[in-house]
């Protein structure tokens, strides 16, 4: 007890002590000391290894002395005859009844790998629109097939979007998919987390016309967060925010800038294997 | 795939609506973290060395438990292009470990103290968002340095993935070795990451499935000492072992309460198993089951309410629930084959057992009310779960088939993945691991 | 009540026979011990890899009423089990009705029979399934007249198996309870 109360006694003296240190090398805009450091108590592992103490008997806690006492159901047959002086064949000896044993064999079932870790998608280098479209088709199965033709594409859009931002469908989809096809591949959730099935964030995000995010995204709103997994609930959010900053400057057509310049992304593990 | 258009697509209203983009996949893969070498103001000579010895010292304690979670992946320090100084600990070259593709670093100093004890420093930073994430400092003795890294490793984790730490923690077990049929066992003890490994027991008596009290203090185990197998307990501390009563029958399968006031056991009358709450403070034994057949395996829910235990009143061995009182004993596996030592997770969500089929054991987990079996792992004998205390990783004994039949520890996390044998001076088996440390 | 298996003496023997040789059967010569708790000088009387009968050819020294001797006379020490049962079967009978036999003429022996069983097991539930092995043996042997009081047993469940292999061959040695003469016998 007296060394842990010194080493407690010393961990206070020396909070304040790093605290001094700290200042001296700490920057100026960030209070370098802690609020309060963690006094980490010494647990001994006896150094000798030895049986020191023989058993105590405790008998009061012995079966027979207590109100619920072993049943014994040891069924102690009585001796029936003194001796047998031959060792005739007994007729049933089985001494308790023998519950049956079935013993099913089941083949072992392979352990399906329970998280199968997404196919990496490679980020884009650049996002080309002939790419994009092809991504339409794909996604689109009932789509007819579309122009591949850059200019065309971009000409599409032009008459889709004739003065503002007013994008059709079709345009829309085109955006999103080339903002989530950056965005997924540096999407690391944290998969083992126990709500993690439960749990979306929406974030907000602002783009310079080249692509960078203009200061931090934003959470705007956040599902499956309980008073309970707060901790879980701020990791989940940072890994969506880590996704978008890795994955920035995002490459999207420039002539659709209005419709990306700010933009929201639910992030949804929900259908993740 | 088609929830993204649809949404994109009611996203798409006219003139001026934000579009939203959902992100219904990722990549799942350990997070690249970078954990340099601690600073210090100045070298100073410890009790455990140099404190810029330790501080390299503590970093790869730190690096070593964060990978061996399976969700981070260190960074080589040979791949650093910058180490750190006292001055970087608390601003970090956020540009030069975006470099080495960091997404996480973890920062920190080791000061020696005037009474020779150390100061540790420990900061986690998110490296793209130039954010810190956590901080904290930890005062300990110089030979208790370990511990203080454990509990920055805690610190990082549980900042980053958002569940508990577990590195602060440790692993009692049982030491095996000789040959199958004349094997010696001992109790040891060792830090979760192998370190600081002691023998409790000489190996005189054969002493099998030890498990840890509430206060990581006491561990309950069953000993065969004087040829009597009963229920002892070991006090780490003081190395002072005690049989906790001189019950006239086997008594095994010992298990503290989450309250630490009472022990649950099997005792063995005359062929038929039955489970037993002792009350350590009153010494009052309480039968909880009565079935024919063997009730054994008890295991408490977090909250102490429940029970788990394995009995085969049924034929053959499966898992029933039950009131901490005994109440209400229900059966919930229902599978094929049979099931054996469950495991309350310390989340309460949860069972890890044995299931037993085919020739092999498995290591599985289910709800506790039976439902959503997984199996977790496949080889020829698997045995014995026990939970790490933020629920996360299962540790377990491996028995290999064959005359060596040797036994080694190993780990998996919930999901199935990331298996590890645990490196232990000899074969081992009958993991138990302790909550968190203090 | 239960008594000592084995004094501390004993124990010495047993352990100095089995690192001798291992080829000579212990010859129990100490009175049964008193029912004392704790009273383990030099710390521990269970030789860790050691069972009270090794794997000696019968009949080295037969004295009557020794521990050859009953052996020989029994036909064996041990009867054997099928998988996850404790059902004693023809021979197994055969073996504990000479046991019993040999008991009677030699009333001031007591035994002990351990009960074990294959790997094939969780380890405490083959701790009661081997408790369930002696139990079925020594409820035999009672039945038999062998007063019971002159009877313990104990289980080792999976612990000590006598056959290191995993094959059928192996599982079935090893699924055994055996009776080892505690004290009593003749020299």
């Amino acid at each position: 007890m007296t060394e842990r109360q010194a080493l407690l006694g010393a961990g206070v003296a020396h909070i304040a002590l790093f605290a001094a240190l700290s200042l001296g090398w700490a920057s100026m805009e960030r209070p370098p000391l802690f609020e309060e450091a963690v006094a980490v108590e010494l647990l001994d592992v006896a150094p000798e290894t030895r049986v020191t103490e023989l058993p105590k008997p405790s008998m009061d806690a012995a079966p027979q002395e207590t109100s619920a006492p072993p049943p014994a159901p040891e069924p102690e047959p009585a001796p029936p005859e003194p001796a047998p002086p031959e060792p005739a064949p007994t007729p049933d000896p089985v001494p308790k009844p023998q519950p049956p044993k079935p013993e099913p064999k089941p083949k072992p079932k392979p352990t399906p790998p329970k998280v199968a870790a997404a196919k990496p998608v490679p980020k884009p280098e650049k996002l080309d629109l002939a790419e994009l479209s092809s991504l339409i088709d794909k996604s689109l199965p009932k789509a007819p097939k579309k122009v591949r033709d850059p200019q065309a594409f971009a000409k599409s859009i032009e008459i889709s979007v004739p003065k503002a931002a007013k994008l059709d469908g079709r345009a829309t989809a085109s955006l999103a998919a080339a903002i989530r096809a950056q965005i997924a591949p540096c999407w690391n959730p944290p998969i083992g987390g126990s709500d993690v099935k439960k749990m979306t964030v929406v974030l907000a995000i602002q783009l310079t016309r080249d692509g960078r995010v203009v200061g931090q995204p934003t959470v705007v709103s956040q599902t499956g967060a309980t008073g309970g997994n707060a901790g879980y609930a701020k990791a989940f959010a940072d890994t969506a925010v880590r996704a978008v900053l890795r994955c920035a400057p995002l490459k999207l057509p420039a002539d659709m800038y209005d419709a990306w310049k700010a933009f929201e992304l639910n992030f949804d593990p929900s259908e993740m294997t | 795939m088609r929830h993204i258009f649809l949404a994109a697509l009611l996203a798409a209203t006219p003139a001026a609506a934000v579009i939203r983009v959902d992100i219904n996949s990722g990549i799942a893969q350990p997070l690249p973290i970078a954990v340099p070498a601690f600073a210090t103001p100045a070298a100073t000579s410890t009790a455990a060395g140099s404190t810029a010895a330790l501080g390299a010292q503590v970093a790869q304690v730190i690096a070593n438990d964060l990978g061996s979670s399976g969700l981070f992946r260190p960074i080589d320090p040979a791949a650093y292009t910058t180490t750190v100084t006292m001055a970087d600990t608390t601003v970090p070259q956020y540009a030069s470990w975006r470099t080495v593709a960091a997404q996480a670093l973890v920062t920190g100093s080791v000061t020696a103290n005037p009474d020779g004890g150390i100061t540790l420093a420990c900061y986690a930073y998110d490296v793209f968002a130039g954010q810190e994430l956590a901080r904290q400092g930890f005062v300990t003795t110089a030979a208790n340095w370990r511990r203080a890294a454990h509990k920055c490793a805690d610190l990082v984790y549980s900042r980053l993935t958002g569940e508990s730490g577990y590195f602060d923690s440790r692993i009692v077990y049982v030491s095996e070795t000789g040959p199958k049929t004349k094997r010696i066992k001992r109790l040891a003890v060792m830090d979760q990451d192998g370190a600081g490994h002691r023998f409790l027991t000489n190996g005189q008596s054969l002493v099998l499935t030890p498990r840890f009290a509430p206060n990581q203090q006491t561990i309950t185990y069953m000993s065969f000492q004087g040829n009597r197998p009963r229920v002892w307990v070991y006090t780490i501390g003081s190395g002072t072992q005690e049989a906790v009563g001189d019950f006239p029958n086997m008594s095994f399968a010992p298990r503290f309460s989450p309250s630490g006031d009472n022990l649950i056991f099997s005792m063995a009358v005359g062929g038929n198993t039955d489970i037993y709450r002792l009350d350590l403070g009153s010494r009052k034994l309480t039968r909880l089951t009565t079935a024919p057949g063997i009730d054994t395996a008890p295991s408490y829910s977090p909250d102490g309410s429940r029970i788990v235990f394995e009995s085969d009143r049924g034929g053959t061995q499966q898992l029933y629930t039950m009131g901490a009182g005994g109440d209400g004993q229900t059966r919930i596996s229902f599978g094929s084959g049979r099931y054996a030592t469950p495991v309350w997770s310390p989340r309460g969500d949860l069972v890890a057992f044995t299931k037993l089929g085919g020739g092999q054991f498995r290591i599985g987990v289910m709800k506790p009310d039976g439902g959503g079996e997984r199996l977790l792992t496949n080889a020829y004998q698997d045995e014995g779960p026990t939970w790490s205390p933020n629920g996360r990783v299962v540790l377990f004994f491996r028995s290999l088939a064959g005359r060596a039949g040797t036994a080694n520890l190993y780990s998996v996390d919930l999901s199935g993945q990331n298996e590890r044998k645990l490196r232990t001076p000899l074969d081992g088996s009958d993991p138990a691991w302790s909550p968190l440390l203090p | 009540m239960r008594h000592h298996l084995l004094n501390a003496g004993l124990a010495v023997a047993l352990i100095a026979t089995a690192a001798c040789s291992g080829k000579k059967k212990p010859l129990p010569d100490a009175p049964p011990p008193p029912a004392a708790v704790g009273t383990v000088p030099g710390g521990d009387t269970t030789g860790q890899g050691t069972t009270g009968v090794t794997d000696a050819p019968i009949g080295t020294s037969n004295t009557p009423g020794g521990v050859a001797d009953f052996v020989a006379q029994s036909g064996s020490d041990r009867v054997l089990f099928g998988y996850d049962s404790y059902e004693i079967d023809d021979e197994g009978r055969g073996i504990l009705g000479k046991q019993a036999e040999w008991l009677a003429r030699y009333p001031n022996v007591r035994v002990t029979i351990e009960g074990h069983t294959d790997e094939r097991g969780t380890r405490e539930y083959n701790l009661a399934l081997g408790d369930r092995r002696a139990n079925a043996a020594k409820n035999f042997l009672a039945a038999q007249g062998v007063a019971a009081s002159r009877i313990t047993t104990i289980s080792f469940g999976k612990e000590k198996p006598e056959a290191d292999g995993s094959d059928d061959a192996a599982y079935s040695r090893n699924r055994r309870a055996v009776t080892v003469i505690a004290s009593g016998a003749a020299r």
